[in-house]
């Protein structure tokens, strides 16, 4: 069911991480991980607490260094550059903890990924037209009665729905979205994997970490499971759930 | 998605959907929609202050009016550095006294028109501005705050010290401005010196409320609440807060450019470490990135201060109990709070 989005058009790779370490003085928080998004594709990463599922993603953006490895966005290597760099080269990701802009309205929240659209552009976009695109984008998402809402007063749904839009109206190619699921209700959780869905239907790749195991295996084309900092398995939804070395890692006993 | 596309909206080359880029489609016409609102406030602050100097009628209290204006100048660039972009940097005396010694010396050397000292007074600013924010733009917190405040002693050591330039201590006179658009006429009143700091002002507001809509703006915005949010949209965290810098250092200059024409002299105790702490104190009164707030309170707290002077000591203690009372029990700052009370009471209401 979840897997409807995938055309029959030959795999084209957006994001490939090859053997990746990052370590933080002796602690080797991400140890030879590699993996690959393809376009459209939806690419779940779970794993316990302190599995380095944020640390790569950190890695991935550029907010920490690589020990070793390479990170490629479509061709582009991108291990070296500066975090303003990847995001200008289409690599968007969600906080954690949030990150949408607490004392900005919806409307210039999603306008914050409109300037970084036009700014790949060349440019600044009149402020108009950045109107315009705001009041679209958020219509197509079903949120335009909270344009002028400050985020500081909206709940938490909201709030992420806002900051998965602006990482999509950015016109990033790739979507890192860290925990997503957080502190939202059962149904805010089915919209969240319908949008994201939806999103790689049209054609963006998305890399998904959750605690909640079970939004993972259900909005994912390909799992990965990480542990201790490393890859211990890769496949489909289903195949991962089963692997014995998951299983084991979830019950405590893994490593 | 790909069946809600606006008219004028196609799908781009790589056949994501979006808004179209192309400019033809769409006018291109910048929106304005708070500035009537920042215009509007700021004519309503500029006649209850011509009204209050009105009543008492005397140039002593026009004087203060103009030095109370000039005070909310500055305080909106203090805004933008540290209420908007959350940079902690003690800039804005250092550059009011750059702004009011290039200017002074311009008009004293080649006597040239005030519109000119002006906008060469503001350039200075942008490009030292530029430049300072370079080397203290990698700083953080306090280690910023401290960078910023050597900086204003470097500054009061030229003033004092260049003496063959600056006159020192005692500083040098200039004479009352004249305007090129009042035909060369010469500004001596002091209702005509507070009528040009009120214009000032005004059009330091407009700028704020032109450039909050930018995205200049909205990324100093952004970065204030975290710079990895920031660059992960993309923003150059670094050259952002360059341009802060730049910006507000214009309008510290602008501000210093005008300043000593109001009692025709520059000397260097105007640039006081004083001076810059009660900028400070000023804006977090005022409400942190509130620029309505910042003016009111530069205007009130300058004229309090103008009250007080004969007492000695007394400003320090009563700018430290304002303070004090304000961060306990008004942490958004005066307007920050009474625009939350008229919100609740106007909800209730209706």
């Amino acid at each position: 069911m979840s897997n409807s989005g995938r055309g029959a058009t030959p795999a084209e790779v957006s994001l490939r991480v090859e053997a990746v370490s990052v370590a933080f003085g002796a602690l080797n928080a991400v140890r030879q991980a590699c993996l690959t998004v393809e376009r459209g594709q939806v690419v779940g990463l779970v794993g316990p607490n302190g599995a380095g599922k944020t640390t790569l993603f950190d890695a991935i953006t550029g907010h920490v260094r690589l020990l070793e490895g390479r990170i490629s966005l479509r061709d582009s290597e991108m291990s070296g550059l500066p975090v303003h760099s990847r995001a200008r080269l289409g690599v968007a990701r969600t906080f954690q903890l949030g990150g949408v802009i607490a004392d900005l309205t919806v409307g210039e929240n999603i306008a914050l990924g409109i300037d970084h659209r036009s700014r790949h552009a060349g440019g600044w976009a009149p402020s108009r037209r950045v109107r315009e695109d705001v009041r679209w984008w958020l219509q197509s998402f079903d949120l335009q009665d909270f344009e002028t809402k400050l985020i500081r007063d909206l709940s938490q749904g909201v709030r992420r729905e806002v900051e998965i839009l602006r990482a999509i109206a950015s016109g990033a190619e790739l979507v890192l979205l860290d925990e997503p699921g957080v502190g939202l209700t059962a149904s805010e959780k089915r919209k969240l994997v319908r949008t994201i869905r939806n999103c790689a239907d049209d054609g963006k790749s998305f890399l998904v970490t959750d605690h909640d195991t079970d939004i993972i295996f259900d909005v994912s084309d390909v799992v990965y499971a990480m542990s201790f900092g490393q890859i211990i398995a890769s496949g489909d939804p289903r195949t991962v759930r089963a692997n014995p070395d998951v299983i084991a890692t979830y019950l405590g006993r893994g490593g | 998605m790909k069946t809600r596309m606006p008219p004028g909206t196609v799908p781009t080359d790589d056949g994501q959907v979006g808004p179209n880029d192309s400019a033809a489609v769409r006018p291109s016409s910048p929106t304005w929609s708070s500035a009537p609102r920042a215009f509007g406030f700021a004519l309503l602050l500029m006649m209850l202050v011509l009204v209050l100097v009105g009543v008492h009628d005397s140039r002593y209290s026009l004087a203060v009016a103009s030095v109370a204006v000039v005070a909310a100048i500055r305080a909106v660039g203090l805004t933008m550095l540290v209420g908007w972009t959350g940079q902690f940097a003690f800039t804005s005396i250092a550059f009011f006294g750059i702004g009011a010694y290039s200017g002074a010396l311009l008009d004293a050397k080649v006597g040239i028109s005030l519109e000119v000292v002006l906008v060469v007074s503001a350039v200075t600013g942008l490009v030292v501005g530029c430049v300072l924010g370079m080397l203290v733009g990698r700083l953080q917190r306090y280690y910023l705050t401290i960078a910023t405040t050597a900086f204003l002693f470097i500054m009061d050591f030229v003033w004092r010290n260049w003496s063959s330039v600056t006159g020192a201590v005692r500083g040098f006179t200039i004479d009352d401005p004249f305007l090129l658009v009042l035909g060369g006429r010469t500004v001596g009143s002091e209702a005509g010196k507070l009528y040009i700091s009120c214009a000032l002002l005004l059009l330091v507001l407009g700028v704020a409320a032109v450039l909050r809509r930018t995205p200049l703006v909205r990324g100093w915005l952004t970065l204030r609440e975290s710079p990895a949010i920031a660059s992960s949209m993309g923003i150059d965290v670094y050259r952002s807060k360059v341009a802060c810098f730049a910006v507000s250092s214009a309008i510290f200059a602008l501000a210093g450019a005008w300043f000593p024409y109001l009692d025709n002299r520059v000397f260097p105790a105007t640039f006081s470490f004083e001076l810059q702490v009660i900028d400070v104190i000023v804006i977090i009164v005022g409400g942190l990135g509130s620029v309505r707030g910042a003016v009111l309170s530069a205007v009130g707290l300058t004229v309090l201060r103008e009250y007080v002077r004969g007492f000695a000591g007394a400003s320090e203690v009563i700018f430290g109990v304002i303070l004090l009372l304000v961060v306990l029990f008004l942490p958004r700052g005066i307007y920050g709070e009474l625009a939350a009370r008229f919100r609740s009471l106007r909800e209730s209401v209706l």
